[in-house]
């Protein structure tokens, strides 16, 4: 059997190495004998006699080595070998294989945890059918005054859409809560859930992976009439809240009071359409409003509701424009025959049309808020990986140099070239394999400072998964081999390329070219880049700071939010009001709060109502278009000014007795009285407000009467333009329109976390079931609100410091080398009588050559760059000279500290020493 | 040419096993001192036949009592040797066929 034969030759070679390398000796020693008596017995002398056998073989080494090459395992053994070797060199010179493994590890971790972050927030996708043909439906954005405004399409639009439109399979709409009372075996807990369409999953194509899905006839009316209504639950929310129990179809629970039985789990993987947000449960959306009111009563969505996020697969054979325009004319007949339009309102709607979005990837707040950061982040550490390789470039030719003997040793002893550049890359690759294992370890710490950074930005609830998945093996795997090429294959080429006679002749000082011009431009150009890094994340550490010394018009200390939503809870709109002015009331008592008062939506959240706003006897401007413009909307307690402390520049504060039945007043800022009264005393003027967001009746209320001038502030986002804003007092909102959401300001007297917990236990004491939720201080609020400036400053202030570290580490590299080298140089020069001084300015002028050279390409560079981050700084222009100059300033400083070492090395040199060297 | 190398090998051994020493005298012999095989080809090829599993390797004792690797040839290499020299002929009265007509 001739594979048997293979097997165990291979078997042999591997296991029984010391044997079969003796029987290759004693089979050419056999060889050699053999031909010795020969020549003895032809008569020479056995001197001769050797000597004429040992010419006739030739180089019995090499003869060996072919033989071996012929080995069925001989690639395994070679590389063992290599590998043997490699590890020998690495531990010869710890020094070098630390800065090595270390530099690759930062710039490895640093590029993984970027990566993994881009992987999950950018790349991912949810699992379902098709998603090439499933798009997001909304209408286009129009500029209204100062805002970007999309009108919403109503559950009658979606409902029209569905019945008439033939491109698309169908139209499916989601709707999120983000806070829903689950209870299950009277034991309740805060869950997250989508309320969806009755075809949303069979448009999307997701089947159950036990029980059933939510269907059409769970979406109407009548669905609930089985002992409760459909809910689905996913794969986590199974696991977490059920422990996989098998029997789960079937268990009753409650959402809001609100009575459900659980029909299915979804499968792994699919918890929803939001990427950094995941539904528990997923419920019919006929039954929405009675979850959100807490309340069975409360009857069901209205036609003029908004179903949420909407969906729509496009039909195979047609294209995404004509069913978009398709969907546009359905949009604009519904909503005209369904409200008398003045001739505005109708040229209005005729701008209006239908937009789709690839809903492949899903949808994602943290996609669109840190896509632009991310990119800009990406590029960053793909330039301190190039430092990084280039570091390790520069280390491996000065330490090549340094072997230059040996190789030149074993050249000539008849080592191939291709060998001796197989062993240097294997060191490389192995140098490479190290730094992504301690690079690992190092991303998995910057992740979790990463997710912490990113996560306080969507509003708290984000609950961004970061998955080791393959694509970052297979990421992983490509940086190291791609690193290993990168910084192994020159300085391999070069060290191999040498003439032995030449380097053997040679005496050790004075081998070679002592120039290593590729090793310093490789230094240059890492101290340029890390220039250019150093200037963008200064950029960005001034823009953060200026962002927190933002004057934001209210006093950030000891200020204390927190939310409630009494619906939640079983309360309706009038006994939430009443809530409201009870825990008004109670707050002041408390010793450790000096006043307290409530907002519609917080301070600095990110949103607010826009109300177009009248005032009577207005003079337009030119060319001022009254119905679009638009003043921010606050509905506000009493005291308000006095617990934000936004300075009241006239007139008064609300009150208690600002209510239902006292007379409509207002409060306005001054951007809004500069707007609507030039030049008059705003105090006593009216205004009417109609609110854009309220439907229906309830849109106009009465002329208000001005009875405060407050002064203007940074309300929805730190560094917006002063808005003109408008405050309405909440108590005077009937108790039937008022919003259960609302947001208590605390202003507390000393620390704000005592009063926090105040809070809670008063919220506890008026009903334990009413939720409480996002407490937080002003100051995390603000750092919340700033999380993507703080996350460009702290990652590309890191990273500008890491790629700063590296390139001085070669910069050291390379002194160190040239100083090595000139020793007997520097020898002679000393004694002929050169002073320290001037062998101090010999290196020290070889450092200021390099850095300047360096200085210069860099700022170029950075001058270049930076108007890519034009859009991410503040307060900066993206030339600030200040700092440009800081910037190469430390380069330079951090330049003279990595030649210190080297300089005082050569100041130190005994002549005696250096030259008996020679 | 390597192949040919190989062919004079495996005929070598059909008789009976021998050492490297003994295939290359014999070699050298048979071919009137025409064909001298160098070690630096002999023992790459010979290590190249066993690795294939043609010819499989033996120690033991030569006539003067010395120890030896003697190699012999398996059944895979007999049919071998019959492929190769069948090739070979083809290729050799092929080559002939042109230098005679050509």
């Amino acid at each position: 059997m001739r594979w048997i034969d293979q097997l165990r030759l291979r078997l042999r070679t591997l296991f029984m190495r010391h044997r079969v390398e003796s029987e290759l000796d004693r089979e050419f020693q056999f060889h050699l004998d053999e031909q010795i008596a020969e020549n003895l017995a032809a008569g020479m002398p056995p001197n001769e006699a050797r000597y004429a056998a040992l010419r006739g073989i030739g180089g019995i080494a090499q003869h060996q080595e072919r033989c071996r090459e012929e080995r069925g395992m001989h690639w395994l053994e070679v590389t063992v070998q290599d590998v043997r070797y490699a590890l020998r060199s690495l531990r010869k010179t710890p020094a070098f294989t630390l800065v090595a493994v270390l530099s690759l590890a930062l710039g490895i971790g640093a590029n993984t945890a970027i990566f993994s972050l881009i992987d999950s927030v950018l790349l991912s996708s949810i699992p379902v059918k098709d998603p090439q043909r499933l798009v997001f439906v909304r209408t286009n954005r129009i500029k209204v005054g100062n805002f970007q405004v999309s009108t919403t399409i109503l559950n009658r639009d979606v409902d029209q859409m569905q019945r008439q439109a033939t491109q698309v399979e169908g139209i499916a709409s989601s709707q999120k809560e983000n806070r829903l009372n689950i209870a299950l075996d009277g034991h309740a807990e805060l869950a997250e859930g989508d309320f969806v369409s009755g075809n949303y999953f069979q448009l999307l194509g997701v089947p159950a992976q036990i029980g059933r899905t939510v269907l059409s006839s769970d979406d109407s009316p009548t669905g609930g009439a089985n002992g409760g209504w459909a809910a689905v639950i996913s794969d986590g929310y199974w696991e977490r809240r059920f422990g996989r129990d098998p029997n789960v179809v079937g268990r009753k629970i409650t959402v809001n009071t609100i009575p459900f039985v659980i029909v299915g789990v979804l499968p792994p993987g699919f918890d929803g359409l939001s990427i950094d947000e995941r539904a528990d449960l997923m419920m019919p959306t006929i039954i929405h409003t009675q979850v959100a009111a807490g309340s069975a009563t409360a009857g069901f969505p209205h036609p003029e509701n908004s179903p949420g996020v909407i969906l729509a697969r496009v039909k195979d054979n047609a294209s995404q424009s004509k069913a978009a325009a398709e969907l546009t004319v359905i949009f604009r007949n519904t909503e005209l025959s369904a409200q008398k339009l003045g001739a505005a309102q109708q040229e209005s709607l005729g701008k209006r049309f239908i937009e789709f979005e690839p809903a492949a990837k899903g949808s994602s707040y943290l996609r669109q808020r840190f896509s632009e950061p991310l990119r800009v982040l990406m590029v960053v550490v793909a330039l301190v990986m190039l430092i990084a390789c280039a570091n390790i470039a520069g280390l491996l030719m000065a330490k090549a140099s340094a072997r230059q003997r040996e190789i030149a040793i074993r050249l000539s002893v008849g080592s191939s070239r291709r060998r001796i550049i197989r062993q240097l890359l294997t060191e490389s690759l192995i140098l490479s394999i190290l730094g992504c294992i301690f690079g690992i370890a190092f991303a998995v710490f910057a992740r979790g400072i990463t997710l912490q950074l990113g996560s306080g930005s969507a509003a708290g609830t984000s609950e961004l998964t970061l998955p080791w998945d393959f694509r970052m093996l297979a990421f992983l795997a490509a940086v190291c081999v791609v690193n290993a090429l990168l910084f192994g294959v020159m300085p391999a080429l070069r060290a191999t390329n040498v003439d032995p006679n030449e380097v053997l002749k040679s005496s050790p000082s004075t081998q070679h070219s002592v120039r290593l011009p590729l090793g310093r431009f490789l230094v240059a150009a890492q101290l340029a880049l890390s220039l250019a890094l150093v200037v963008g994340s200064g950029l960005f550490l001034a823009t953060l700071r200026n962002l927190y010394e933002i004057d934001l018009g209210f006093s950030r200390e000891n200020l204390l939010m927190a939310t409630l939503d009494p619906h939640l809870a079983g309360f309706d709109s009038k006994q939430a009001k009443a809530l409201y002015v009870r825990m008004l009331q109670e707050l002041p008592t408390l010793p450790s709060v000096s006043s307290a008062s409530l907002m519609n939506n917080r301070l600095l959240g990110g949103r607010a109502h826009l109300s177009n706003a009248k005032v009577p006897g207005y003079v337009p401007q030119p060319g001022e278009d009254l119905s679009n413009s638009w003043t921010l909307e606050y509905d506000v307690g009493p005291r308000y000014f006095e617990t934000v402390r936004m300075p009241l520049v006239a007139g008064r504060d609300f009150t208690e007795r600002d209510e239902e039945s006292a007379p409509p007043v207002v409060i306005v800022n001054e951007a809004m009285a500069k707007h609507f009264f030039a030049g008059k005393d705003p105090i006593g003027q009216k205004v009417l407000l109609s609110s854009i967001f309220k439907s229906g009746s309830g849109a106009d209320k009465n002329a208000a009467e001005v009875v405060g001038l407050v002064r203007n502030a940074h309300y929805f986002d730190v560094n917006d333009e002063h808005q003109e804003a408008i405050f309405a007092p909440a108590l005077q909102i009937p108790g039937d329109d008022f919003a259960s959401e609302q947001t208590l300001l605390v202003r507390t007297a000393q620390d704000p976390t005592h009063a926090a917990n105040d809070l809670r236990a008063i919220v506890r004491r008026i009903d334990p079931n009413l939720p409480l939720f996002d407490v937080a201080t002003m100051t995390s609020q603000l750092d919340r609100s700033l999380s993507r400036p703080r996350l460009m400053a702290v990652f590309s202030g890191f990273f500008g410091l890491l790629a700063l570290t590296l390139s001085a580490i070669g910069l050291y590299g390379v002194l160190a080398y040239l100083v090595t080298k000139r020793t007997g140089e520097i020898g002679i020069r000393m004694a002929l009588g050169a002073d320290r001084g001037s062998i101090l300015s010999l290196i020290l002028g070889e450092t200021m050559r390099l850095v300047s050279s360096s200085i210069a390409v860099g700022i170029a560079v950075a001058w270049g760059a930076t108007r890519l981050i034009k859009s991410m700084v503040y307060g900066v222009t993206t030339h600030d000279a200040r700092v440009f100059v800081l910037s190469a300033s430390l380069l330079l400083a951090v330049a003279l500290l990595a030649a210190l070492l080297p300089a005082r090395r050569a100041v130190q040199v005994d002549p005696m020493v250096a030259l008996r060297c020679e | 040419m390597q192949g040919t190398l190989d062919l004079l090998i495996l005929r070598t051994l059909a008789l009976e096993p021998k050492h490297g020493w003994a295939i290359a005298k014999r070699i050298q012999q048979i071919s009137d001192d025409v064909l001298q095989v160098q070690q630096g080809s002999l023992y790459p090829a010979l290590h190249r036949l066993e690795q294939q599993g043609w010819i499989k390797a033996e120690w033991s004792e030569t006539d003067t009592g010395r120890s030896a690797k003697f190699y012999s040839l398996t059944r895979a290499g007999r049919e071998q040797l019959e492929k190769e020299r069948a090739s070979w002929d083809r290729l050799s009265s092929a080559i002939n066929l042109v230098l005679r007509k050509a």
